[in-house]
């Protein structure tokens, strides 16, 4: 028995055991709180476009970041928030929907993006853009990501209950004065900062996973807006841990293991809400999130 | 580019034979085999990915062009057999690595000066087939070639020479070394990034692999490789207290004027950067 208790604590704490795992089991969980919480807003405004495209273009502001010799983040952040605004601006035009703004930005950035790279001598660097670097992670990566966590903090302690009702309904908070443009920056700048860390986690071509999946599960379990965010920056939090043993125990990449977990969550969400759904006489309405 | 290979045969002005090589190395064995009677375009440079390429138009306008198309072949270069359906009908294939025994998985094989004389040959060969008007020239110039590989690989033993067979170890950012130590007595102790993985990075658990592997041999030093970021290699060293080096060819060569852009100057490169690295403490 006692045999079966250390081999069960050896296989927990095993990973821990070298900084590098440290560091990155430090980063994927900021990046998991992080993607978790401005996921939520992403998904109640149905700007689940915005998230995908954003987090596809961020390869171009790395590239661009890359040819310049600048940080790759400032590029990132950059071309994130140009997404963004570009996105926001086709999608206000009544002539397109959102989706038309996606088509339409996401191959273009994300193309240009892979294009750049390939001619400034980056075409190495691709792969690390698109699957993540997380086991690369230094001490400075971790300071970038925890910092990024605290912005969305403070952001939601100062002006969460406005961003929430801007997200909820547009023309009450207009109507009752709020500055719902300067709300607007100021979620697409989380959002931007958010995809940085992300990208440095999982890619981008996973990113979107990671700020839409934890969102998903939470709001097959939530009913109203603040648990829903707390359960998704948690589910984000606990996929990049969990993620990162698979990669230790298994042969499995870090970045794709931990959206890989954000997927079972999501089946199994969806599976307990089907089981919660069909029990006589406990049926609950699935009806929509409540700023409550 | 000129290569630095005899001089003699030049074909009329303006009418050299086109050739197109996949790999900086084998782009340099070409200009060293055919000289002044070839042309050179080549298709991966120093910020490319040799391993999943993607050819542009202009890789497809320059095969298209050529009489001669070189690939290295052991599933390095797989990516041009799409281009040459679409582009180059009617010219020449070299396999460069052709009936060659390699190192499994290893395409590699030019670190091996013995393979590395092979492949000229091979290169020669299929330059002959091109323009047989040439062919004495293009003889010659792999001999003396050849020659001076075995010239660069004694030099580079000799610098070995007297560094204690345990401390010859070599971590690498890929798996790129293999034949180069077999050739030179060296042991690869392990990489960063193993053979079998997609993907720009190894997984947890390669990584706390390779850990275990360098603390238990004592290697001392992490060489890195040229146009790559070596995060993970730089995580590794903090944890094992190695060092993380100056960066090796591995694929490619330097740029032109770098002192490194011919192969015999690239590894002869590689090889001091070795050699300073296991002389540290």
């Amino acid at each position: 028995m006692i045999a079966v208790l250390d081999a069960a604590f050896e296989w927990l704490a095993e990973p821990w055991r070298p900084g590098l795992m440290r560091l990155a089991f430090a980063e994927a969980v900021l990046a998991g709180l992080a993607c978790g919480a401005l996921g939520c807003f992403v998904l109640v405004r149905r700007l689940a476009f915005l998230g995908e495209s954003v987090s596809h273009t961020v390869v171009l502001g790395a590239a661009l970041a890359l040819a310049l010799g600048l940080p790759l983040g400032l590029g990132a952040v950059a071309i994130a928030l140009t997404t963004a605004g570009l996105t926001g601006a086709i999608a206000s035009d009544r002539r397109f929907s959102p989706d038309n703004a996606t088509g339409v930005l996401l191959p273009t950035l994300f193309g240009a993006g892979v294009a750049l790279l390939a001619l400034t001598a980056g075409g190495r660097r691709l792969e690390e853009l698109l699957f993540g670097s997380i086991l690369g992670a230094g001490a400075s990566d971790v300071a970038l990501a925890g910092a990024v966590v605290a912005a969305v903090v403070v952001a939601l302690l100062l002006a969460g209950q406005e961003l929430v009702l801007t997200a909820f309904d547009r023309s009450v908070a207009r109507a009752l004065g709020y500055r719902v443009a300067a709300l607007d920056g100021l979620l697409l700048a989380l959002l931007a900062v958010t995809t940085v860390v992300g990208l440095r986690a999982v890619g981008g071509v996973l990113l979107a996973g990671l700020l839409l999946g934890p969102p998903v599960v939470a709001r097959l379990v939530c009913r109203t807006f603040w648990p829903m965010l707390a359960v998704a920056a948690a589910v984000g939090a606990v996929a990049g841990v969990a993620g990162l043993y698979l990669s230790w125990h298994l042969e499995l990449g870090a970045g794709p293991a931990i959206v890989l977990v954000v997927t079972g969550a999501v089946a199994i969400a969806a599976g307990w809400r089907a089981v919660v759904r069909v029990r006589p006489g406990h049926r609950r309405e699935a009806g929509p999130v409540t700023a409550g | 580019m000129l290569g630095c290979g005899a001089t003699e045969g030049r074909r009329g002005a303006g009418e050299r034979l086109p050739v197109v090589a996949t790999t900086m190395p084998l782009q340099d064995f070409v200009r060293q085999a055919g000289g002044d009677r070839v042309e050179v375009a080549g298709i991966l440079d120093a910020g490319s990915e040799p391993h999943a390429y993607e050819p542009t138009p202009s890789d497809a306008d320059a095969v298209a062009r050529a009489r001669v198309v070189v690939a290295n072949g052991a599933g390095l270069d797989d990516w041009l057999d799409d281009l040459l359906a679409q582009a180059g009908a009617d010219a020449v294939r070299v396999e460069a690595t052709r009936g060659l025994r390699l190192l499994p998985g290893d395409p590699h094989a030019w670190h091996d000066p013995e393979l590395a004389k092979r492949m000229v040959d091979t290169i020669a060969a299929g330059l002959v087939r091109a323009d047989p008007a040439g062919r004495e020239t293009y003889r010659r110039n792999a001999a003396a070639y050849r020659a001076r590989l075995d010239r660069m690989a004694a030099d580079i033993r000799r610098r070995f020479a007297d560094v204690p067979r345990v401390r010859r170890v070599l971590v690498t950012s890929h798996d790129a070394f293999g034949h180069f130590a077999r050739a030179y007595d060296v042991e690869v102790v392990g990489s960063v990034l193993p053979a079998a993985t997609a993907g720009a990075e190894p997984s947890a658990r390669q990584v706390r692999r390779l850990v275990q592997d360098i603390t238990t041999r004592g290697v001392r030093t992490i060489f890195t490789e040229k146009g790559t970021d070596p995060r993970v290699e730089r995580r590794i060293a903090e944890e094992t207290g190695a060092r993380v080096s100056p960066a090796l060819h591995a694929d490619t060569l330097g740029p032109p004027g770098s002192g490194e852009s011919t192969f015999v100057e690239a590894e002869l490169a590689n090889a001091r950067a070795m050699r300073v690295a296991w002389d540290r403490p």
